[in-house]
């Protein structure tokens, strides 16, 4: 078990070495000066190179990339040449807002998502099956950005009962963060849901099928002991996996519904950055992220290790 | 007797394919007319998408413009027709371009196994633990904001799923005896590679295009959405959802009608490559 976790962890550690180093690699062989962008034309070359080297975007790249690491170690994450603010602070700003709308999408995507994939499995064929698995069709491939403007003609627009866009700190004033945090959290939970609601089904039916179930049956346990104790164990098994995968669906969502719904979070940061070329911005958010998608699949793989034995033998 | 256990088995593909139910049959359907949209589009319509007619701004739908005219003047409807062959000219390019790399990069992965195999499939790893939007995204930054440039972005970005499927293929099947046998009577490791092994992959890789073409589509129309990805004023959906967004009060088919065809087109791909996985191959379900 020790074995299996170091390894794991050494995994994703070089994950985001590989990451950082692509990400690093690509800002740099962009075409333009983004310094010379950023302040205008009408800046003096002089202007212009004094400010590159505090950047230290004169350096050797090597040095650089270094640069760029050893700062990440200290909290440091670089300016940003647009906003003229350090990009630690920014992310002061912009992460709560998108942790504040992504969390709580996540917890509907796996509650409703594992619940209707079990509600589907134990009512095969039926219309409540049939309804669930249209939803979850379509649900996987309805453009986020396109839903939330469906939903704010809908609902704000049409109907009045909630506000178009913006976002307010929950505590600042709680009931107004719910009202604008509606539709995003549920754009945000779509994709997420759709895809747990067919895997759950799916495992279930596999599940259900099996001899150990016939048994418990055949013994007389209650059907909902058979279905909650016994079946559900293995059959989440599958679906621990695919919570996993989806956290990077659903922070590459949050650029979407961030836009739409005007959330100034780190998904509409890093969309500005990459039009404005803001490049200590798009390398440290895209850093940032990949480490929440790599602790949040290292979580899962830990996780499966503990659920499940045979994994922890067949690859420690 | 050869002859009939083909047609046995086509008969059955397509005895499971349509068994699904109707939404197969609608989504062939969406396929069908978004293709002929795309091919058709210049025959279909006597405008152009980029026509403006500033005499007839947000004009209602008539007989002259069926879908009316949008914020300068142009024909709505054949800015979507148009908008059809953008995302299907992209989805074909980025899913085929995305096919050949990802595909020669799990065959090696997987046969060869070994640190190169190592190196392949980390990086394959660190690639996903970027969602493939944000991927694209940053890599689109470098080919520009062109159909060619955001074409090999978002293919580039597809590429895991066909090397993982190749890869994990390629590991259950090289110890076959008819592998070692091939190897035995002295042929080459690329006859092995793409004459042996990579024909066994067929039935994934066909469900995987299918399904990459819907995923391509969804890219792109966030990549465009955004701002980020083919820009206006080509007439891409997503540019045209993020146009008509800002009068969505008055107007609200400029923006709504552009996102439901990308809904109703990745919908149609993602069911099409449901039931070709299950009447390709039963036993990739659960697995694709």
């Amino acid at each position: 078990m020790i074995n299996f976790i170091i390894k794991r962890i050494l995994i994703s550690l070089l994950v985001v070495f590989l990451v950082s180093l692509f990400v690093f690699s690509i800002m740099h062989i962009l075409p333009g000066d983004p310094v010379r962008l950023a302040m205008g034309f009408e800046a003096t070359e002089e202007d212009v190179q004094r400010v590159r080297e505090q950047l230290n975007l004169t350096k050797p790249l090597v040095e650089q990339y270094f640069l760029w690491i050893n700062g990440l170690f200290h909290g440091d994450f670089g300016i940003s040449i647009v906003y003229h603010r350090t990009v630690a602070d920014l992310l002061k700003d912009r992460l709560p807002r998108t942790i504040n709308i992504g969390i709580p999408a996540m917890i509907l995507a796996i509650v409703v998502g594992v619940g209707s994939g079990i509600i589907s499995a134990l009512q095969r064929g039926k219309w409540v099956d049939q309804g669930i698995t249209l939803i979850a069709t379509l649900g996987a491939g309805t453009p986020q950005f396109w839903l939330g403007i469906v939903g704010i003609y809908i609902f704000a627009i049409g109907l009045n009962l909630l506000p178009m866009q913006g976002y307010t700190s929950p505590t600042e004033d709680f009931a107004l963060f719910l009202k604008k945090a509606l539709m995003p959290v549920v754009c945000m939970a779509i994709v997420m849901f759709a895809s747990l609601a067919r895997q759950t089904r799916s495992s279930m039916l596999e599940v259900i099928n099996q001899d150990y179930i016939r048994t418990a049956r055949a013994y007389g346990i209650s059907e909902a002991s058979v279905i909650f104790r016994h079946a559900l164990k293995n059959a989440l098994i599958p679906v621990i996996t695919i919570i996993g995968i989806q956290v990077r669906v659903v922070i590459g969502g949050s650029l979407l519904v961030e836009q739409v719904f005007n959330v100034a979070g780190i998904g509409t940061l890093l969309t500005a950055a990459v039009s404005n070329r803001d490049y200590f911005v798009v390398q440290s958010c895209v850093l940032i992220i990949s480490l929440f998608t790599v602790v949040a699949n290292l979580t899962v793989d830990l996780l499966y290790g503990v659920l499940d034995p045979r994994i922890r033998v067949s690859k420690g | 007797m050869l002859q009939n256990f083909n047609t046995g088995r086509v008969e059955q593909f397509f005895h499971v394919f349509f068994g699904r139910g109707i939404l197969v049959q609608i989504s062939l359907a969406i396929i069908f007319l978004f293709v002929s949209a795309a091919l058709l589009a210049p025959v279909l319509t006597p405008y152009t998408p980029y026509e403006q007619d500033l005499t007839k701004l947000f004009a209602k739908p008539s007989a002259e413009h069926w879908l009316g005219t949008d914020n300068i003047g142009r024909d709505f409807l054949t800015r979507l027709l148009y908008g059809a062959q953008i995302s299907l000219v992209t989805s074909l390019l980025s899913s085929i371009w995305a096919g050949m790399v990802g595909i020669v990069l799990g065959l090696i992965a997987g046969y060869f196994e070994g640190w190169i195999g190592s190196v392949i499939m980390r990086i394959i790893d660190a690639q996903l633990s970027i969602p493939s939007l944000i991927f694209s995204m940053v890599l689109g930054m470098v080919g520009g904001q062109s159909i060619i440039g955001m074409s090999i972005a978002i293919g580039v970005g597809a590429i895991p799923a066909y090397t993982r499927m190749v890869y994990g293929m390629v590991l259950s099947l090289k110890n076959n005896d008819y592998i070692v046998a091939a190897s035995l009577i002295g042929q080459g490791e690329t006859q092995i590679l793409f004459r042996h092994l990579l024909p066994n992959c067929f039935a994934p890789l066909i469900v995987i295009f299918t399904m990459s073409l819907g995923m391509a589509i969804m890219v792109e129309a966030g990549l465009a959405y955004l701002g980020v990805g083919i820009a206006a004023p080509t007439p891409a959906w997503g540019v045209m959802v993020s146009e008509g967004y800002k009068y969505l009060t008055l107007y609200p088919r400029l923006a709504i009608l552009p996102g439901l065809c990308v809904m109703l087109v990745v919908v149609a791909f993602n069911v099409v490559g449901d039931g070709l996985r299950d009447a390709l191959d039963p036993r990739l379900r659960g697995k694709l």
